[in-house]
């Protein structure tokens, strides 16, 4: 353990326990304890943000000794992913989330009025539960077994995944409405306590807003995410660890409905007391799932159990029994009317509404439970996505029915002239349904949520303008909110019915037709040295403009992981979207052989007898912006002499040198692939000189491989000799071959490494018109070798173009959905200023 | 009746046949876990787990499907197609679950889970061995 940072964590956790100890006997009457309390809590506060630092402080100045460190980050993570291995993992997560709980409830206290004793005594246990995790499973553990004085050298490093902006920022956005959940709790618990049912609802509903923009940022930042970065072509899949964020946050939007209700009609407490527990004990219980390992075997997400699966049990039920436990012990005495406000009224739609998503929230949740459940009578099992996509379906369209009718009603009934109104958003809504059906939509579901949807967009939109003339946009929130979940309805619907995928196999350099656009791979982009490679994509609309498409596909060093991350094209009607698949990255052609050559110097290849003149300064060959670099070759064959003319050209993927024909000997020909200026000297590749591999052999030291009835006697290796440009492995192979009727001749085939890629040098076996004997592979403790000969009567291996497999998919009015969601936030955003300012403008009630 | 009553009995109506509805949805939407036998034998989507047989990872480029051979504990092998992307650490998972559905030569999945080495188990012995500072 590292001792500063567990000593902090155990002062906040005494001053947690002796805050909590005062503000009980505030509770009973001892009113000069409230000073202590709120200075242990400042304290407890103080604590946590020590240990937090001391985390980060670690993190920072790479202290690998700490298991947590060790596991989340190296030395090689630039300044910013560093920061979030904080909440990399589960110890640093929880101890972010007890840094915001910490935070939030300094201003809880202030403003608590009346409530505070209770709500902080009973906030305080809901932090304790935090804290006492962070005691159990603590982040500054040390590495087991780690001999004392001794540190690794490096971590293991961030998962590639998560090396994204949008996911740096995910967790603490998500945490903070986490966090704020337990605030309607605590009030709620606090206000059964002290018997004053109604006053609660102004101090939590701003929380309880905080909660909504929170973790609906939140599920924002992960859902684009995954949009991007994940690949299979979607934002949402119905993942546990998505769910245990979508569900709390279904339920604090039924609690925000219910408080406007309660401050509006007077009535409906018990509906908000029930509400404001159950969000708590629902991001509790999403805890238990995602971190107990219960759902490993079910989750794209590894959970591992931590040893705290019983803790997290005891926790859950100590909050339910406290939120429930509150509700049922003054049930009696919570004052409760019958209302009478008509069908048609702001009334009747709040509570559909809430019924709504806590439907929702109880589809999800029995969805994500599934293994827990199945358990009860057999093989745990577990749901399709298909299910939340099934059930949630109806939900959708009920929402989406709800709030095409809510702007025109009051709380007590229709607003005067709605029938007007409504018929012109209704004109405007059949109109785009009928529209989408000629466009080829179908299906009387898919028709009707669309319709309900696009009411929905419009009524909400006239009624949030007449509101924003009316009272100025900090009195629009709540109907912007509406616009915003409508357009995300609208946008889900569109661009999942109309999503079309397509998969394609793109050989390099070669056009594919797919979706109404031509693709073409040109081949992977490394734009540094140590750079993710991207696949190129060239994607054309037939007759229009043409864009590069970069998605990514690489192999993470450290971890050895698979990455691939899509390419995303966004237009205002829709994306174009390209994940990648597959990569092969094919078979050079094996006849090719490779010589360098200086200024005069001449090679003989095969039939060939090439000599480099000089570069090629003179002829135009560059297109603009392009390095164009040409060879002057002479080529003396039995046909007679010539001169060719090689380039070497920079491309976007680097540099080609297309290969030139020789005349007079059909099939051959010779690419110019790298030049070095300075020393004046050209590498060159000739194909189509040696012919296929006619046979390979492995042979030791004396052995003899016999080929069309020449003896070829490997003798021994060569390892004396240095190859020109060769560099540190350069071997030569000596072989004897014996002549009738002659001495025998030796022959010494090279093999040498230039930049890091293998090159053979061939030699002619004499006797054998045109035949090569190469070598392949050498091993020169064991002393042996392999070896292939190629001959110009076998046909050549012509190798196999490297290929790229995607799925390219068009995602029509995709962009709807993240507008929505940004509206949807931006309005509840708006609401919590205005919730939040119209309680701190409010006069003291009396005691 | 009064129409308080008529509200109450179709809230009530509504919500019963959600319930249904949504009980009839999970029901029919359950991947069992089972054995290759009865995956090979049942028509329905079930999940599988094995181990990834070496080697026989590879992407038929025809059918534009990765593929490849699960084996479990009893030896008993089976061939899984997979039509999107090979997750990452696939080839170091220490066990892959397959969900979908038997076609009579191969389980098409339509969902693959890769569970990976922990992070919290046995690194710590192999990763710090060679490193000292």
């Amino acid at each position: 353990m590292f001792i500063p940072g567990v000593v902090a964590l155990w002062v906040a956790a005494a001053a947690l326990v002796a805050s909590t100890v005062f503000y009980a006997r505030c509770v009973r009457g001892h009113d000069e304890a409230r000073v202590w309390a709120r200075q242990l809590y400042g304290l407890m506060v103080f604590a946590v943000a020590v240990a937090a630092a001391v985390l980060m402080y670690l993190i920072l100045s790479h202290d690998f000794r700490l298991h947590y460190v060790f596991s989340y980050s190296d030395r090689e993570l630039p300044l910013s992913y560093l920061i979030s291995t904080f909440w990399a993992g589960q110890e640093g997560s929880f101890l972010l989330w007890l840094l915001w709980g910490a935070l939030i409830g300094l201003p809880l206290a202030r403003f608590a009025r009346h409530y505070e004793d209770r709500a902080l005594l009973i906030y305080n246990l809901t932090l304790g539960g935090l804290l006492l995790l962070l005691l159990i499973s603590s982040p500054f553990r040390f590495l087991e077994g780690l001999p004392p004085g001794q540190m690794p050298f490096d971590g293991q490093g961030l998962n590639p995944l998560l090396q994204n902006p949008w996911m740096t920022i995910h967790p603490p956005v998500m945490f903070i409405g986490y966090a704020a959940t337990a605030v309607p709790f605590a009030l709620a618990v606090a206000a059964l306590w002290e018997r004053r049912y109604d006053e609660w609802i102004r101090v939590a509903l701003p929380w309880a807003l905080v909660s909504v923009v929170a973790l609906g940022a939140g599920i924002f930042l992960g859902g684009y995410w995954a949009y991007v970065t994940l690949g299979w072509g979607g934002y949402w899949g119905w993942d546990p660890v998505e769910n245990a964020s979508l569900v709390p946050w279904l339920t604090s939007v039924a609690l925000v409905h219910g408080m406007l209700l309660q401050k509006a009609r007077g009535r409906f407490r018990k509906l908000n007391f029930a509400l404001a527990s159950l969000s708590y004990v629902l991001v509790v219980y999403a805890t238990f799932l995602t971190r107990s390992g219960v759902l490993a075997d079910f989750s794209v997400h590894s959970f591992v159990d931590l040893g705290i699966t019983g803790w997290l049990v005891g926790i859950l039920a100590a909050a339910l029994l406290i939120g429930l436990g509150a509700l049922l012990w003054r049930w009696r005495e919570i004052p409760s009317q019958p209302g009478d406000e008509p069908f048609l009224s702001r009334t009747a739609f709040s509570i559909m509404a809430i019924a709504t998503l806590l439907g929702a929230a109880l589809v999800v949740s029995v969805g994500t439970s599934s293994p827990l459940i199945t358990r009860l009578w057999g093989e745990p099992a577990q749901v399709k996505p298909d299910f939340y996509n099934e059930v949630t379906l109806p939900v959708g369209i009920a929402l989406a029915l709800l709030l095409a009718v809510v702007p025109y009603l009051h709380w007590r009934g229709a607003a005067p002239g709605a029938r007007n109104r409504l018929a012109w958003a209704l004109l405007g809504a059949l109109a785009t349904t009928a529209v989408a059906a000629a466009l080829g939509a179908s299906g009387a579901l898919f028709l009707a949520f669309l319709f309900a949807s696009v009411l929905a967009v419009l009524a909400n939109t006239v009624k949030t303008w007449e509101k924003i003339r009316e009272a100025g946009i900090a009195k629009a929130g709540g109907h912007l909110a509406h616009v915003g979940l409508a357009l995300m309805l609208a946008g889900i619907i569109t661009s999942s019915a109309w999503d079309r995928t397509e998969k394609v196999t793109l050989p390099l350099g070669e056009t594919r037709q797919a979706l109404g656009y031509s693709l073409t791979f040109k081949g992977v982009e490394q734009q540094k040295p140590g750079a993710r490679p991207a696949m190129l994509v060239e994607v054309g609309r037939e007759g229009g403009s043409t864009f590069l498409s970069r998605p990514r596909m690489f192999r993470n060093a450290k971890s050895n992981q698979l990455v691939a991350n899509p390419d995303v094209h966004v237009h205002l009607t829709h994306d174009v979207y390209v994940a990648p698949v597959e990569y092969d990255p094919g078979r050079p052609s094996e006849h090719g052989t490779t010589v360098e050559l200086a200024k005069g110097e001449s090679a003989t290849v095969g039939p060939l007898r090439l000599t480099f003149r000089g570069f090629d300064r003179g002829g135009d060959h560059g297109e603009s912006g392009h390095i164009v670099v040409g060879a002057v070759l002479a080529v003396a064959t039995g046909a007679g002499e010539g001169e060719i003319r090689p380039i070497l050209r920079s491309t976007a993927t680097g540099f080609e040198g297309p290969p030139v024909a020789v005349d007079g000997v059909p099939g051959v020909t010779v690419a110019l692939t790298g030049v070095n200026a300075a020393a004046g000297r050209v590498r060159l590749q000739v194909n189509g000189a040696g012919g296929g591999v006619a046979t390979r052999a492995s042979l030791r030291a004396g052995e003899t491989l016999t080929y069309r009835g020449i003896p070829l006697t490997f003798v021994d290796l060569d390892l004396a000799g240095h190859h020109r440009e060769g560099g540190p492995l350069d071997i030569r192979a000596v072989f004897q071959v014996a002549r009738e009727g002659g001495e025998p001749i030796r022959i010494a085939p090279a093999i040498y490494d230039l930049g890091g890629q293998q090159r053979s040098e061939d030699v002619f076996v004499p006797g054998l018109d045109g035949v090569l004997l190469r070598l392949a592979r050498v091993d020169a403790e064991t002393r042996t070798v392999q070896v292939a000969v190629l001959d110009p009567a076998v046909p050549a291996d012509p190798g196999r173009a490297p290929q790229f497999s995607a799925d390219i998919s068009i995602k029509p009015l995709i962009a709807l959905v993240w507008t929505g969601l940004v509206v949807l936030l931006l309005g509840s955003l708006l609401a919590a200023v205005r919730r939040g300012r119209e309680f701190g403008g409010a006069p003291e009630p009396a005691p | 009746m009064n129409r308080r009553t008529v509200w109450t009995l179709a809230g009530a109506g509504l919500i019963v046949a959600f319930i249904a509805f949504g009980a009839g949805a999970f029901k029919s939407s359950l991947t069992p876990y089972v054995s290759f036998d009865v995956a090979r034998s049942s028509g329905n989507a079930v999940q599988v787990a094995g181990r990834l047989l070496p080697d026989s990872t590879h992407f038929d480029q025809e059918r534009g499907a990765l593929a490849f051979t699960l084996v479990n504990e009893a030896g008993d092998t089976l061939a899984v197609t997979y039509k999107g992307m090979k997750p990452g650490n696939f080839e170091e998972a220490t066990q892959i679950v397959a969900i979908g559905r038997f076609n009579g030569s191969a389980l098409e999945a339509e969902r693959l889970l890769v569970k990976c080495p922990s992070k919290y188990q046995g690194v710590e012995e192999k990763e710090y061995g060679s490193s000292s500072s």
